[in-house]
């Protein structure tokens, strides 16, 4: 992992990444292994957040480069980086199945306080990665606990400010509001990444 | 309309737009709304879009098995690209054929060594010689030949039987999505037909032809609504589009999108107040809908 999961404010050019796509796009299957290697961690560590099952998550995986595969014609650096394009189709696949496997709430609660838990026991390695999580982390830590809640809650679970107010039992424009709060500061904290 | 500056409720929209978290019906405004050209919602939208990205990010890295690059690659030979370059296959048999150097030829066997005059045979017969050890080669070259083929032939029939059984484990993982889906769609309507507070809006086709046929359940304590039905094809450079009667207005409440058999499951989810609502129709509206229905409504039912 390189410049592809940098974070926006200390991005690095993603010129190779998107060569790779562009030579995906041509059929080239070697610049399709490399993509996968250098993204493959991020991308499944992504989708784990979201269905917290290894065996549907390794499906979900699979799916996702399959789709790099064969649409990597439609990627544009103009519009996104490769980095947001992975992500974006990665939370489309994982929450779509998330959707598809129903999964109780109250059990990917608990699952999900026991692998914080986990993780905020474990060392971190001091490599570009971590300390991408970290800003990344440090952005969300910024924000007050009720936004954090509903980004987290559209983000990794895909409901809508409908879903989440009422889950959370409270009004629909109160969750607008937190999400706009919320996004405006993360927003104002990490930076827009560059279109490259 | 386009904006001329950023206002919350743009950057409200924009964000939740980014996360998914608008309702259908929003999102559909927002997204002809970009379409429209309006920069202010645009820059918002990218902006936020970019920041979406980045939430992603954050998550933990976690090493994937080596056995997943190996079905990924097994899984893109059958996913063929039509601009695709040329097979690396090809280009290592060509470069395994480059490769071979006359100086890697076999050498020729040594000259007839002296002890095995005595054995040879006489010269009438070793005049046929060539002859025997040719039809030897022959018949061993026949031999191989017919070994290849049938093991191509069995490799070919398994790939095949592969092949289709792949195919069916694709076609029934559809079919379980299908039930899937099914089944919670069937979940949602037994769960408002179990509510007292559900009332049903039948949708019925004004001309038989129409072929439109669906209900609407109206959760009226939640304000929820759900629409369960079958409708025919999109004509020619038309779509179909929902409306809720209110008095004296038809509000907008969508376009229906029906799967390939025609099966249309959706939630309405509007911000108005539906306390007064008497009804919905179906109305064929050019592609990205229209403010108002375009008489003749197709399709109509009142709140029973």
């Amino acid at each position: 992992m390189t410049e592809l999961t940098q974070p926006a404010n200390m991005m690095g050019p993603q010129d190779a990444a998107a060569a790779q796509i562009k030579k995906i796009a041509s059929g080239d299957r070697a610049a399709l292994a490399q993509l996968y290697d250098r993204s493959s961690p991020l991308i499944f560590g992504f989708v784990l957040r979201v269905l917290r099952d290894h065996g549907i998550a390794e499906e979900v995986l699979l799916d996702i480069y399959t789709e790099v595969w064969r649409k990597a014609r439609t990627f544009d650096p103009s519009r996104c980086s490769p980095l947001v394009w992975l992500l974006s189709m990665a939370r489309t696949h994982a929450v779509n199945r998330l959707h598809g496997e129903k999964r109780e709430f109250s059990r990917r609660e608990q699952a999900e306080t026991e692998a914080e838990t986990a993780k905020a026991g474990a060392a971190e390695p001091a490599t570009v990665e971590a300390e991408r999580q970290r800003l990344v982390r440090s952005a969300l830590d910024a924000l007050s606990p009720e936004q954090r809640q509903v980004i987290e809650l559209a983000y990794f679970w895909g409901l809508s400010h409908c879903e989440i107010a009422s889950r959370l039992g409270q009004p629909p424009g109160t969750v607008r509001t937190r999400i706009r709060l919320g996004m405006t500061r993360l927003s104002d904290l990490l930076g827009t990444p560059v279109a490259k | 309309m386009k904006h001329d500056r950023v206002t919350g409720e743009i950057q409200e929209t924009a964000a939740l737009y980014v996360l998914g978290a608008l309702s259908q019906f929003e999102a559909g405004a927002f997204e002809a709304h970009l379409r429209d050209g309006c920069p202010v919602c645009e820059a918002e939208f990218r902006r936020f879009d970019g920041t979406a990205g980045q939430i992603g990010a954050g998550v933990p890295e976690v090493e994937t098995s080596a056995y997943l690059r190996e079905l990924l690659f097994a899984r893109i030979e059958r996913e063929p690209q039509q601009e695709s370059a040329e097979s690396p296959v090809v280009k290592e048999t060509q470069s395994s054929a480059a490769e071979v150097k006359p100086s890697e030829t076999p050498a020729t066997p040594p000259a007839t060594a002296p002890l095995s005059n005595i054995f040879a045979p006489p010269a009438q017969e070793r005049s046929r010689l060539p002859w025997v050890v040719a039809a030897c080669l022959a018949i061993a070259a026949g031999l191989g030949f017919f070994a290849w083929k049938q093991a191509d032939d069995n490799a070919k029939q398994t790939g095949e039987k592969l092949a289709a059984a792949q195919a069916d484990a694709t076609n029934l993982r559809a079919l379980i999505d299908v039930q899937r889906d099914r089944s919670r769609e069937l979940e949602q309507i037994n769960s408002a037909l179990a509510n007292p507070a559900t009332r049903i809006i039948h949708l019925q086709s004004q001309k038989a032809e129409s072929g439109v046929s669906a209900a609407i359940f109206w959760d009226t304590q939640k304000g929820r609504l759900l629409m369960i039905g079958s409708f025919p094809p999109d004509p020619e450079g038309r779509v179909h589009q929902l409306w809720l009667l209110l008095p004296g207005i038809s509000v907008n409440a969508g376009l229906v999108r029906a799967d390939s058999l025609g099966h249309v499951f959706m939630t309405i989810d509007i911000p108005v107040d539906l306390s007064k609502l008497s009804g919905a129709s179906i109305s064929l509206e050019p592609p990205g809908g229209s403010k108002q229905p375009t008489p003749p409504v197709i399709a109509t039912g009142k709140v029973s």
